[in-house]
């Protein structure tokens, strides 16, 4: 193995948390490498008229997500069960290359309702000490929205987010959200065109409910913008093409379009694509991370590079699996609740039930990736849950995000399978459907975890990384809820048929796209017993370690991540800069 | 909006060489003449011709051809199956990295599995597809004393919905799980997917549907079209059209 | 930033010398191409868009340093201020099958404040 001059700061992963950790370290001159297992998906077919508009391609089979045959994951529901590998990735879709799941997420950027920070304050306050269910282990998460806030205000300069702001400064605004959390800033731009279906959504929940719906925020560029470090985006084209897909028009949000070019100029940064980190190399007696091990793909040889400091921003599950197998902390036993690597595992209770408008245009084609309007009155706690058997819930919206006709059709139930009945139901309902869907909360279950798989491999020998999870008591309830929430919702907006009412319970099923907010497993949290970074995202077990993205977080709301990740993400790059300078525990 | 006219006699002779490389032109003279709905004739009257077959032995291709036959019979929304590209989409994608097993896990140890598992046969889906086929012309044979290729079209519909409903006794093979996995999800695709690939033929599918395809420049449209019925639908464009 | 950086970035915003201010349409022009700027920044390595400069009077698909489609090459077009409003108006209509996603300019007065300013990208 190669070992070569040490670096101020090495970053696991190329993609948006990455990105963004480095862009706050470049500003202040902080040497840093950025390793990337996968290639540069710019200038590539992905991303150019007209092989970029090829459902089959890049949806249907997956053209820029990582390679199953390579690297999956296996999954056990309870610990009495052998796990199964995910021989498909279906369920969650991470990323590979410069940008990996930044370039091809839909968009949605949100900022978590303030008290999720401190979920496990705010819940016993309002509901008693003894109302969070031991097997729940929900926590406060040791840093404030507050602290927090300018972090979003800048993730959301850098990324031009498109949105109606409802909450400035304490002022609550018509037209957004009322329960977002406060926000010094509106938007730096305005919201994206509704659709058809939303307005639709839009007049029924106000008239019929009360409820005050608003534009989805958007990392969908409403016009054309130039973010802080000058670089541009232009105007969404609203094609439908939008996630599991690279913007050819450069209007998505993508590190690989604001991120990454800006730090090619940067002096002192460097990006290594084709460096697929097999571990790190830790001195348990230091309690230091030595270097970063990585295989240089292009030439096949092992390559140690030290780093001052090391950050894992890889995928959720990738900085899980890399602590585990460096033997890095102390692995989370579900037996007796101890130890913290891998645990907290949650993902998104996600369900949605089609409607049928024979009168209307809803035309699905005409679309970005985050066209949505949106109610949170059943999000978090923004309700009352007295009396009702369970925590959390979940946005509940008509988003119109894809026309696309393979996967995008929707049809009656009982429709034929095949045949002409079939086809005629695809004329009839292909342009006059919809869907009114939840994005459900995941909250923490001691036998919800991750750990390493005893049997499997990926194609470097290494173990698979092993999800211990099920869909629980708590999100089949909060699944439940709120379905029938938007179940009546569905029946007021007097659609001519609705499809079946199903909610999100065991087993949980791997077949069915349900989002990639996979969180948790390196959460973070004020007290070393029961997490595995600090607030400042440091390692408790290694001084120089730091670890960023979904995986530091203590519990999933009912909202898209990635809010919450880039603000960490920038925060942790000022943290570091500081770190550089003066090492030690960062409080 | 462009007409769609016959393209210029040199992008004709582009079109005509990327298609024999990418077997497009697999399709007879019918089914290129496509718009006149052809009666329900059996399979040995169109045969591909054209380019051949990647996959399929001959007797494979009669059954996968009678299968899009039945799937999507000839009426007044589209030609039939064959004609459409059907079959032709089966043989290239099983033919190629999908259906070497690209992107899917084939490693062990193997366990028994439930359905929410997902796929978890050590067999690539055209190793699959063979096995599933092969079985289910056994069925044929031993229900109708006939292959499937040579049932009329009501007895060939018949038979598919005991088979993908799992009413079929098959010894080894669990047709419905076949199908639900490789035939019905191959079927949508080739329907649906841009006529690149080899089905969707002339695009029938999306005009069927109002899906306008390319280039989906919609930053005017969005608005000027919201909640109205779209001109492009009727006229869509694929990648062919960009190229 | 670097001075030649600097230089390059006040090229693609303002061609014309610092000292001699622009005509009212070519002001109005050079904030209408903000919306282009995403693809057509000639400071950034040319990848979704030409670069721009010199554009009036060239025939369509012979921009330096740029892969275009087969239809904006074989269209041959030659860019005067006629076709180019044609083409802004409407950039399927005019070059069917062209690669830009971009879906034209319906405001005949911007078109024409566009092609002003473009035509100072020199």
């Amino acid at each position: 193995m190669r070992t070569l001059p040490e670096c101020s700061v090495v970053i696991v992963g190329g993609g948006l948390a990455s990105g963004l950790v480095a862009r706050q370290l470049a500003r202040q001159g902080v040497q840093t490498v950025v390793l990337e297992r996968g290639g540069d998906n710019r200038d590539g077919a992905a991303g150019k008229i007209p092989t970029q508009r090829d459902e089959l391609r890049w949806d249907t089979r997956l053209g820029l997500m990582q390679d199953a045959a390579r690297e999956t994951y296996t999954l056990r529901r309870s610990r009495d069960a052998a796990a199964q590998p995910m021989r498909r990735l279906s369920a969650f879709l991470p990323g590979t290359g410069v940008g990996g799941a930044g370039n091809h997420w839909g968009g949605q950027v949100w900022r978590w309702a303030d008290y999720n920070m401190a979920l496990r304050t705010r819940l016993e306050t309002r509901y008693g000490r003894g109302a969070i269910p031991a097997e729940m282990p929900v926590q406060d998460w040791g840093v404030t929205y507050d602290e927090l806030e300018p972090y979003h205000d800048l993730f959301e300069r850098l990324f031009g987010v498109s949105g109606q702001a409802g909450n400035l400064r304490g002022q609550i605004l018509a037209g957004g959200n009322p329960f977002e959390a406060p926000r010094r800033n509106p938007y730096p731009q305005a919201p994206l065109e509704a659709t058809e279906a939303g307005l639709m959504f839009k007049e029924t929940v106000e008239r019929e409910f009360g409820y005050k719906p608003f534009p989805s925020p958007a990392a969908n560029s409403s016009g054309p913008y130039v973010n802080p470090d000058g670089m541009h985006l232009g105007a969404c084209q609203y094609c439908g093409h939008c996630d599991r897909f690279i913007c050819e028009a450069n209007a998505k949000g993508a590190p690989d379009v604001l991120l990454y070019p800006w730090l090619a100029r940067q002096p002192g940064f460097e990006l290594r694509t084709h460096s697929h980190v097999t571990g790190l190399d830790y001195d348990p007696v230091a309690k230091r991370v030595r270097g970063v091990k990585y295989l240089d793909l292009v030439t096949s040889e092992e390559v140690c590079q030290p780093g001052g400091a090391v950050v894992l921003a890889g995928f959720t599950l990738t900085n899980t699996r890399l602590l585990l197998g460096g033997g890095i902390g102390r692995p989370y036993d579900p037996v007796s609740g101890g130890g913290v690597v891998g645990k907290n595992f949650c993902y998104q209770a996600n369900s949605g039930i089609s409607m049928f408008f024979r009168d209307r245009w809803l035309n699905p084609f005409l679309a970005a990736g985050s066209t949505s309007t949106i109610i949170d009155e059943f999000n978090d706690d923004n309700f009352d849950h007295t009396g009702l058997g369970f925590f959390g819930g979940g946005y509940i919206g008509v988003g119109v995000t894809s026309g696309r006709p393979i996967a995008a059709r929707r049809l009656p139930p009982r429709t034929p399978r095949w045949g002409s009945a079939w086809k005629q139901a695809n004329a009839d309902w292909y342009a006059h459907s919809c869907a009114i869907g939840v994005q459900g909360s995941c909250y923490p279950h001691r036998e919800n975890y991750l750990d390493l798989d005893p049997d499997h491999t990926d194609a470097f020998g290494q173990p698979l990384l092993r999800l211990n999870f099920d869909w629980r008591d708590n999100e089949a309830k909060v699944s439940a809820y709120c379905t029938d929430r938007a179940h009546r919702i569905a029946r007021a907006m007097g659609a001519t048929q609705i499809g079946p009412v199903v909610s999100r319970a065991s087993p949980f099923d791997t077949r069915y796209y349900q989002g990639s907010h996979v969180t948790g497993g390196t959460i973070m949290g004020a007290d070393p017993a029961t997490s595995v970074v600090s607030p400042r995202l440091q390692h408790w077990d290694a001084e120089n370690l730091f670890v960023v993205g979904a995986s530091v977080f203590a519990h999933n709301a009912g909202h898209n991540p990635t809010g919450p990740i880039g603000a960490l993400a920038l925060r942790l790059g000022d943290d570091l800069a500081r770190y550089s300078s003066q090492p030690g525990r960062l409080s | 909006m462009s007409s769609n006219s016959d393209p210029a006699p040199d992008r004709r002779e582009f079109l005509r060489q990327a298609a024999t490389v990418a077997g497009i032109l697999a399709l007879p003279a019918a089914a290129r003449a496509a718009g006149a709905p052809a009666a329900q004739t059996p399979a040995d009257e169109s045969a591909a011709g054209g380019a051949g077959w990647l996959c399929f032995s001959p007797d494979e291709a009669a059954w996968v051809e009678r299968l899009v036959d039945v799937l999507c019979p000839a009426d007044e929304l589209t030609p039939r199956g064959v004609d459409c590209g059907l079959a032709f989409f089966f043989d290239r994608q099983l033919a190629g990295a999908y259906g070497r097993g690209e992107r899917l896990y084939l490693q062990g140890p193997w366990r028994p599995a439930i359905p929410e598992d997902g796929y978890q046969l050590p067999l690539t889906p055209e190793a699959y597809f063979k096995v599933g086929l092969k079985a289910a012309e056994e069925a044929a044979r031993a229900r109708h004393q006939r292959g499937f290729a040579d049932l009329g079209a009501a007895e060939a519909d018949a038979f598919l919905q005991l088979l993908a409903a799992g009413q079929l006794k098959t010894p080894h093979v669990n047709l419905a799980h076949w199908f639900d996995e490789l035939v019905y999800p191959l079927f949508q695709q080739a329907c649906f997917s841009d006529p690149i690939h080899g089905g969707n033929h002339d695009r029938v599918f999306w005009k069927m549907i109002g899906y306008p395809g390319l280039p989906a420049v919609n930053g005017l449209n969005m608005v000027k079209y919201r909640g109205k019925p779209f001109p492009g639908a009727k006229t869509p464009r694929s990648i062919e059209d960009f190229s | 930033m670097r001075p030649q950086f600097l230089a390059f970035a006040m090229l693609a915003a303002s061609p014309l010398p610092a000292q001699i201010a622009p005509t009212p349409e070519v002001a109005a022009g050079r904030e209408a191409f903000k919306a282009c700027l995403a693809c057509h920044d000639s400071t950034q390595a040319q990848r979704t868009g030409p670069d721009l400069r010199n554009v009036v009077g060239r025939v369509s698909g012979q921009a330096p340093g740029f892969r275009f489609g087969r239809a904006m090459k074989k269209a041959r077009l030659p860019w005067n201020e006629a076709n180019l409003d044609r083409f802004l108006a409407d950039p399927q209509a005019v070059v069917p099958g062209n690669l830009m996603p971009y879906p034209g300019l319906p405001d005949a007065a911007q078109r024409a404040h566009l092609i002003a300013y473009l035509k100072t990208l020199r």
